[in-house]
Formats: C-alpha cells, structure tokens, sequence
C-alpha cells in the first residue's frame, strides 16, 4: 500500500508538471501571437496617422497655391517658395508614367517649371481627380 | 516686381513713415469681407490713398489648426485686403508677398500699441 501509494503521488506529480509545461508552452506561443497583432495595429494606426499629416499638408500646399493670383508675375520669392513645395508633395515616379495619374503628376510639373500659373491651377484639378484626395 | 509687389512695396513705405495710421478694429467690424469671425485674433484697419483714390486696407489675423503637431497647436495666417467702397478688391497673403513684416509692423504702429507703449 505504502509503495504504490508513492507511485501514484510521483505519477501525479509527474503529470501535473507535464500539464504546466504543455501550458505554458502554449501561453509563450499565444503571447508571441498578440504581440505581434499589437506591433501590425501599431503600425497601422501609425500609418493612418502619417497618410492624415501627409494628406492634410497637401491640401494646405494646393490651397497656398490657388491663392497665387495668375497675374503675379514675375513670381515673388513666397510664390516660388510654395510651388517647390507643391513639387515635392506630388511625387513623379518612373513607374508612374503608365497610368493617367503620373502622367498629370509630370504635366503639373513641367508648369510648375514653366511658371505658368493658369496651367498649374488646371492640373492641380486633374491630378486630384485622379488621385482619390478628397480636397 | 509684379504688381501685388508694388501695392505691398507703398503700403509697407507709407506704414513705416508714418503716413499710413493703423486702427485695431473689432473682429466683427468688417463681416461682409472677414468671415467667420470668430477665429479671428486681430483685424486692423488704414485707409490707404493711390492715384487720388481712396481705399480701405485691412490686416487680418486668424487662427487655424496646425496640423504639423496632430493639430495641438494653433497657428495665425495673415491676410491682407484691399477694400473700395466696402467691396473686396484682392486678398494677399504669404503666397505671394511677406505679409508677416507688415503684420510686425502694424502691431507696434496701431492706435491701441501706441496708447500701451506711450509713443
């Protein structure tokens, strides 16, 4: 009675030691999981965040421009100043040059080099047609 | 120098020497061409002379959102407008001429400045 009784206490033990080893294998596992679904929503919020900023500058730089009147020429210093600005914001990448929206982006370029303000307000409609910002 | 630059140019000269006199209006005094009125800070007020014509220049300053720090701070964008007989004729503001050295002017120059500053 006294040694089987020892067996089946070392069996228990035996098998409540497995058991916490088995769960808490699968606690590390699940840790690991919802750390990593926290660092994707992060990131997505951070994302969101930064698509907002950008998006939001970008209506400021268009609005600055729109009220450049046509006739300001030659352009003063600020003019100049905004329409580079303008220039870095709608960004013309060579793989881009295929669809109607880079296309417009490389026409409200070649205006903006030019200066000629009329046409830069006129492609500022196109290419926000094309590309979705809601202004 | 374009145009608008030339119109600034005299108004900055005529504010500088003294010709021009600047008037700290209230924010609603002008609500057919300063709207919403309540984001503004100040509104000054000169009357301005050009080829025997008289005008009406006003300095506006109004806050908005800046949306550099997640819109926590508030910043003021200064417009200038030219008035004949209460019409608007052209609003100016920093994308085309430094309005912001007419602002700092005017600042110091105006009625209730001069009043605080004993000038």
């Amino acid at each position: 009675m006294g040694l089987s009784g020892t067996k089946g206490l070392n069996m228990d033990a035996q098998s409540s030691s497995d058991s916490l080893a088995f769960w808490s294998g699968w606690a590390s596992i699940l840790s690991v999981v919802i750390t990593f679904i926290s660092l994707v929503l992060i990131g997505s919020v951070n994302s969101r965040v930064k698509d907002y900023k950008r998006k939001t500058r970008l209506r400021e730089v268009i609005r600055d421009v729109r009220n450049i009147p046509v006739d300001a020429i030659p352009l003063t210093d600020n003019s100049k100043s905004k329409l580079a600005s303008l220039k870095r914001n709608v960004s013309t990448r060579w793989y881009e040059h295929f669809t109607s929206r880079g296309r417009a982006a490389r026409q409200l370029h070649k205006s903006i080099d030019k200066g000629d303000l009329l046409s830069v307000r006129e492609e500022i409609a196109d290419w926000l047609s094309h590309s979705g910002v809601d202004l | 120098m374009n145009k608008y630059e030339e119109l600034y140019k005299e108004i900055l000269t005529e504010t500088r020497s003294g010709q021009m006199s600047w008037k700290q209006e209230r924010k609603d005094a002008y609500p057919n061409v300063v709207l919403n009125s309540n984001y503004v800070r100040r509104l000054f007020s000169a009357n301005f002379q050009r080829d025997g014509d008289d005008y009406v220049v006003l300095l506006t300053e109004k806050k908005y959102e800046d949306p550099e720090f997640d819109l926590a701070f508030e910043r003021f964008k200064i417009e200038l407008l030219v008035l004949d007989e209460g019409e608007l004729i052209i609003a100016l503001d920093d994308s085309t001429i430094d309005v912001s050295t007419l602002a700092d002017l005017v600042e110091t120059k105006s009625d209730r400045a001069r009043k605080l500053f004993r000038m």
